[in-house]
């Protein structure tokens, strides 16, 4: 747990950068610090590890005043990866995981075990990557050394400063899972900076989001998006906040595991007909005997060949025209907007159908959001 | 802002310094050496007269050079030579009194000041003011009594204060000459060749051309400047050889760093607006280059007023004479009267080189600086 | 086509047709009759040459790029070869009947043969058209071993040829039989011109650069200092320090030691306040403050550098080159040659987990510090020596003079040589730990390394290949500038240049010149070969 007391940055030029940060990071979570560019929220990551003076109130870690250790020993206990990465380039990629575990004196063999395992953990190959050079690997690989390096002596908390900022958007989407992955592995106390609503909704397990030195809201993603405290932070969250809420829920939450209008390939065109018609949609999804999503039939379908299911069905992969279960709602809905479906199927990761996603389903999701702003806004 | 820019402080201080050159008129010094007694009188003013740089442009002298294992019968012959050589310009000062010359440089300061009173400008004024310190400076250097007074002080005990020819002023001439004209030649033909190598038509040989330029950096200057005496002969011609081959290497290697180092997107950029190539290089690769090339120009200039010293052990002339001779017959004035002249020189010289590379770099780019 | 290998059988070609390729001199000193290529008449095995000279103008059009490559490597490198070899057989015969080749007045005692014009431009075609085989190599990307055998293999014949006595025709070998012990001794006093001055120039312009990297209000005032310097000429440095350093050589032992007493402790109490009081100070005070500081610091710092760079030259020659001391530097070689060597076993064939590691490493230290010790037992030994301090009575009568120090001689050239090497040193050490990434030093400073591992696991090992950049550029320049130093009487390879000069000798020129470029040449290479050993590889392949 870190806890923020009061706690103000004032620099030589009198610039004063944090004016009385009051903040409780849970443990366990990723806490993520947000706000446009000299909020501060970099300066208060920073007095964590005390790279930075605290010019008034304190800094509790883990219970105790973090001036309370020696500086040194502090950094040594808390894992710290950057936007620029700042890998040590004269520094083999185990040498550079190996710089913290070393200075606290490990065994080399530990040392070894650990960086193997690090590399693992963040989906390098050890055998491969060990021996590299930081200059020898692509963007990616050298944050996900990088955040390996962080966890080196695996510190019990990380401060990372907007740590896939420079990376391009598909690697850094990648990343964001990778790390969330590790995360639900390794359930450390994270402060994550970032200037990137999008980014800070993915991560965060809680947002505060800082203006000019104060903190002006903390809490969860859905809270933040559902309640925004004022005009600053509605603004700054965007007014596709709604859609941003969709894509904090998970299609599971709003899939009808029932209502699944299907047919097997081996069906006549009557029971297809009859499944339609039974549902009240449109159209009817047509699945094979192992029960994997293969295309889909519909009444126009079924009038132009009306002896064979399989002349009548429209093809289709399931990666096409299904969403996944743990894809979010606005993917969801973005899929059904790009090919004009009311209802989508969604599919497990074997792509057999398990439920379908239905567009009123996302409406109302939406609307309700809406009633309860009016509700607090009244 | 410092106090350098306020208008009108430099022409005040060029005032002060005129009050002070005419004060020092009026005081006399004793006079000992007694060549120069002979020639001057027991005493004289302690403040000279303006000396305008004079160039003989006779190519030094030629030494008939007389087999001898002995480096003195060289530097004796040398010091004849030079005595009959120079003995006709002593003198024969422009006959206006410093104090008068500082007065007339107020004048200029303050009307500089005044043409120039909003905008900022770094080239005329600092490049006017070393002109005019680099006069009052040389002045000082070519009055004899001035010397034997300094020396005398320094060296109490010493039989020899003045080099034996003494006209320091021709000395310093012949140094200076042979500086500008090497330079003047190692620019031409170093920029053509750099600029040539980074041409499309000859960049073949940029790699053959580079690996010479860094090679021909470990052989010593002195050997150099050796070698073409036995090849060309003795005097200035020798001399401008040598210094011009040493002084190419910086300025061609810089020309190549430069021209090399400009970003590719800018020369695409102005070839996509339809740019001719000659354009391209005047307009866009020269001026992004100057600084590098200017500082090569820099390098090679003080080197060569180095090299140029040296010159003294091939008859060349110049500031290495009284140095080389104070050496051999260890009368150590000769050699501080040379090596103080031969220091002060190359450094008035960088300062005005740095001067013109500050103003030729394009604004833009010294901001990144 | 290959214009560079045009340009180097242009060249060759010229050359042998206008040069004379040999002179005929009668005596040591009287000029010579030379003689063209075409004049060795009945012997047509000197069209040879002109021949190779030519060829590569033709092989230049060749469109196979790796034969054409090939092709001139070989005629490169025999042109090379033969350029030399052919004239001396030539002048062998010259020499046999000399007085039939010169007029009848001639005064004819040991005849020489000197090498001409032609040979200088055959030789300087043959690189070029190596250069140019050796560029096509590299084009077809023949592998890199290959290429520099094609490089290397002409000189090393060339080499080998020299020391099978081929070349002995030649009156630069006859001089150098002639005074071989003496260009022995100015070679090692050349050397340790440079070593010593480079040693300590490092410590204190690495020391320099430092102390600017850590101050930036300082940093532009020594910048500049050590840029002055640099401008001045070598000739008028010498004559500059001569009058101050004939001064300081008067003076007695006690007195300086006293007076570099009182300035350390100006020097300290100037450095003291100013850290203290510079951040409370208004701008110009401060700025006044800190040039006083630096000058405060300058004083005892050159009177130090001054007097231990004369004394320890003096120890080294004395303890290295008398001969009386045999087993103190045999036992120095030893060490080193160990220290050397459980160095490069720890290095390359010793894993990194293996626990001999520990060994070595405590092995290498100790051999180090023994080496050390060896040097300092040698220095010891030898300044019992009455050649060190020639035999002073007592320490109040033991002058600075006694010490090494005077107006000409060694200590002023020693002195210059370690003020030139400052500016690329300071230059180069402020650069290289300027340019560290911040973000590089940020990390390391989250991940908890305290400043002195900082310094020493990053900011040093990231700036250490500028620095060696630096060091190899000062290395250069004194090995040349030290030639200078033979006109204050301190002796090296300029000695024989200058009397070369004198005696209008190009054989004495180039005895004193070769070694030089050679010590020049090899020396970058040494350091090359340092930097590349001890720059992580990490960095390495940046640099190039």
């Amino acid at each position: 747990m870190i806890e923020f007391q009061n706690v103000v940055k004032r620099f030589p030029d009198g610039f004063t950068a944090v004016k009385g940060l009051n903040l409780t990071v849970h443990d366990g979570e990723i806490t993520v610090f947000i706000g446009p560019s000299g909020c501060g929220k970099t300066t208060s990551m920073r007095m964590v590890n005390r790279l930075l003076s605290i010019t008034e109130g304190k800094i509790l870690v883990e219970g105790r005043d973090n001036r309370d250790f020696p500086a040194e020993e502090l950094r040594r206990k808390i894992g710290y990866a950057i936007q620029q990465i700042g890998l040590f380039p004269h520094f083999t990629v185990l040498d550079n995981i190996a710089v913290v575990p070393r200075m606290l004196g490990w065994e080399e063999s530990r040392i070894r075990k650990r960086v193997d395992e690090l590399l693992d953990l963040v989906g390098l190959d050890p055998d491969i990557n060990r021996d590299k050079y930081p200059r020898q690997l692509s963007g990616g690989q050298q944050q996900r050394v990088g955040v390996a390096r962080a966890l080196g002596a695996d510190p019990p908390i990380m401060l990372m400063d907007e740590p896939f900022g420079a990376i391009d958007p598909i690697t850094r989407e990648v990343l964001q899972e990778e790390f969330l992955a590790i995360q639900q592995e390794i359930g450390k106390t994270i402060i994550f900076v970032t200037h990137d609503i999008d980014e800070a909704i993915k991560m965060g397990d809680r947002i505060a989001i800082l203006r000019d030195g104060a903190l002006e809201q903390y809490d969860t993603p859905d809270n933040i998006l559902a309640h925004p405290k004022d005009r600053f932070v509605r603004d700054f969250v965007g007014s596709d906040r709604s859609l941003k809420r969709l894509g904090l829920v998970r299609v599971s939450e709003l899939m009808d595991p029932e209502s699944k209008p299907l047919v097997r390939m081996r069906d006549s065109t009557d029971k297809a007909r009859q499944v339609i018609e039974e549902h009240k949609v449109r159209s009817a999804f047509v699945v094979d005997d192992e029960g994997v999503l293969k295309g889909w039939v519909d009444l126009d379908g079924i009038r132009h060949a009306p002896n064979s299911l399989i002349d009548a069905m429209m093809e289709a992969d399931f990666h096409e025209i299904g969403v996944r279960k743990g894809n979010t709602a606005r993917e969801a809905l973005s899929a059904m907007v790009a090919r004009g479906f009311r209802i989508t199927p969604v599919v497990d990761k074997n792509g057999r159908l398990v439920g379908s996603i239905t567009l009123k389903a996302l409406q109302d999701l939406a609307e309700q959001e809406w009633s309860e702003e009016e509700a607090t806004a009244s | 802002m410092t106090w350098t820019r306020v208008p009108g402080v430099a022409s005040l201080i060029w005032l002060a310094l005129a009050v002070a050159f005419f004060a020092l008129q009026t005081v006399t010094v004793p006079v000992t050496d007694p060549e120069l007694r002979d020639a001057v009188g027991e005493t004289a003013s302690f403040a000279p007269d303006l000396w305008l740089p004079l160039f003989s442009f006779d190519g030094g002298t030629v030494i008939d050079m007389q087999a001898s294992n002995d480096v003195r019968v060289l530097t004796f012959g040398l010091l004849d030579a030079e005595t009959r050589a120079v003995d006709a310009l002593r003198g024969t000062p422009v006959t206006l009194a410093l104090g008068w010359f500082a007065a007339l440089m107020a004048l200029i300061e303050a009307g500089l000041a005044w043409a120039f009173r909003d905008r900022e400008e770094k080239l005329v004024r600092p490049l006017v003011r070393a002109a005019g310190i680099f006069l009052v400076i040389w002045s000082f250097y070519g009055h004899e009594p001035f010397w034997d007074w300094m020396l005398r002080g320094l060296f109490p005990t010493s039989p020899d204060l003045l080099y034996n020819s003494n006209v320091l002023v021709s000395l310093a001439s012949q140094h200076l000459e042979l500086v500008l004209v090497s330079s003047i030649l190692t620019i031409t033909i170093g920029l053509s060749l750099g600029i040539a190598v980074t041409r499309a038509a000859f960049r073949e040989f940029l790699p053959l051309v580079s690996d010479v330029v860094n090679s021909g950096q470990t052989v010593p200057t002195l050997a150099i400047i050796a070698i073409m005496a036995p090849i060309i002969g003795f005097g200035f011609w020798p001399a401008i050889v040598a210094l011009i081959l040493y002084g190419l290497l910086p300025i061609v290697r810089n020309t190549i760093v430069g021209l090399e180092g400009v970003d590719p997107a800018m020369i695409d950029a102005a070839k996509g607006m339809g740019m001719t190539p000659t354009q391209i290089l005047w307009q866009i690769e020269v001026p992004s280059a100057a600084s590098i090339i200017l500082a090569g120009v820099r390098t090679s200039v003080v080197i060569n007023v180095g090299t140029a010293a040296l010159g003294a052990f091939v008859g060349s002339g110049g500031l290495g004479n009284p140095i080389a001779s104070g050496l051999n017959q260890s009368i150590d004035p000769w050699v501080l009267l040379g090596a103080l002249a031969a220091a002060l020189l190359a450094i008035l010289l960088d300062y005005i080189l740095g001067r013109i590379e500050y103003v030729m770099t394009p604004k833009g780019l010294q901001i990144e600086q | 086509m290959n214009r560079i290998a045009m340009l180097g059988g242009l060249i060759a070609g010229l050359g042998f047709f206008f040069l004379p390729t040999l002179a005929l001199k009668p005596n040591r000193l009287a000029p010579g009759t030379s003689f063209n290529l075409f004049e060795f008449q009945g012997d047509d095995r000197y069209l040879v040459l002109f021949v190779l000279a030519l060829l590569p103008i033709l092989l230049s059009f060749r469109h196979d790029v790796e034969s054409r490559g090939w092709l001139l490597v070989g005629t490169g490198s025999l042109l090379f070869v033969l350029t030399l070899v052919l004239p001396a057989g030539a002048g062998r015969l010259l020499l046999e009947t000399p007085e039939a080749f010169l007029d009848g007045g001639a005064f004819i005692r040991n005849p020489r043969i000197l090498p001409a014009g032609a040979i200088a431009t055959g030789l300087l075609g043959a690189y070029v058209t190596l250069f140019a085989g050796v560029r096509d190599l590299a084009k077809v990307e023949v592998q890199t071993w290959l290429q520099a055998l094609a490089t290397w293999l002409a000189p090393i014949v060339t080499l080998l040829l020299l020391l099978n006595g081929t070349f002995d025709v030649y009156s630069i070998m006859v001089e150098f039989y002639a005074n071989g012990a003496a260009l022995e001794q100015k070679f090692v006093e050349h050397l340790m011109f440079v070593f010593i001055s480079l040693g300590v120039g490092f410590v204190v312009g690495v020391g320099l650069g430092l102390w600017a990297s850590r101050d930036e209000r300082l940093a532009p005032i020594i910048l500049y200092a050590v840029g002055i310097i640099q401008t001045i000429p070598s000739l008028a440095l010498f004559g500059v320090l001569l009058v101050p350093l004939a001064r300081l050589g008067d003076q007695s032992f006690l007195a300086t030691a006293g007076f570099f007493g009182i300035a350390l402790v100006v020097a300290v109490a100037l450095a003291g306040s100013y850290a203290l009081l510079a951040d409370r100070e208004p701008g110009r005070v401060r700025i006044v403050h800190l040039i006083a500081t630096a000058i405060g610091a300058a004083v005892p710092l050159a009177l130090f550098v001054g007097v231990l760079v004369s004394f320890v030259f003096r120890l080294a020659n004395v303890g290295f080159t008398s001969g009386a001391y045999g087993d103190t530097t045999g036992t120095i070689l030893v060490l080193l040659l160990a220290a050397l060597a459980t160095w490069g076993v720890g290095r390359w064939f010793v894993p990194d987990e293996s626990r001999w590691r520990r060994g070595l490493k405590v092995a290498n230290w100790s051999l180090s510090a023994a080496t050390a010790v060896a040097v300092v037992v040698l220095f010891v030994q030898a300044s019992g020596s009455n050649r060190v301090l020639g035999g002073v009575e007592s320490l109040s009568a033991l002058t600075i003079r006694d010490l090494g120090v005077s107006g000409i001689g060694v200590a002023p050239a020693l002195i210059a040589l370690t003020l030139y090497s400052l500016l690329p040193l300071v230059r180069n050490t402020y650069a290289g730990l300027n340019n560290v990434d911040l973000a590089i030093i940020d990390s390391g400073r989250g991940m908890g390394m305290t400043p002195s591992q900082r310094f020493f696991q990053i900011e040093l090992p990231l700036a250490f290949p500028v620095i060696m950049a630096g060091v190899r550029n000062a290395g250069v320049a004194l090995v040349g500038i030290g030639t200078v130093a033979t006109v204050i009487g301190a002796g090296g390879l300029g000695d024989f240049v200058i009397q070369g000069i004198v005696n209008t000798s190009i054989d004495q020129i180039l005895l004193g010149a070769i070694p030089a470029i050679a010590l020049a040449l090899v020396l970058d290479a040494v350091l090359r070969g340092v930097e590349g050993l001890l720059t992580s590889p990490g960095i390495r392949q940046v640099q190039q």
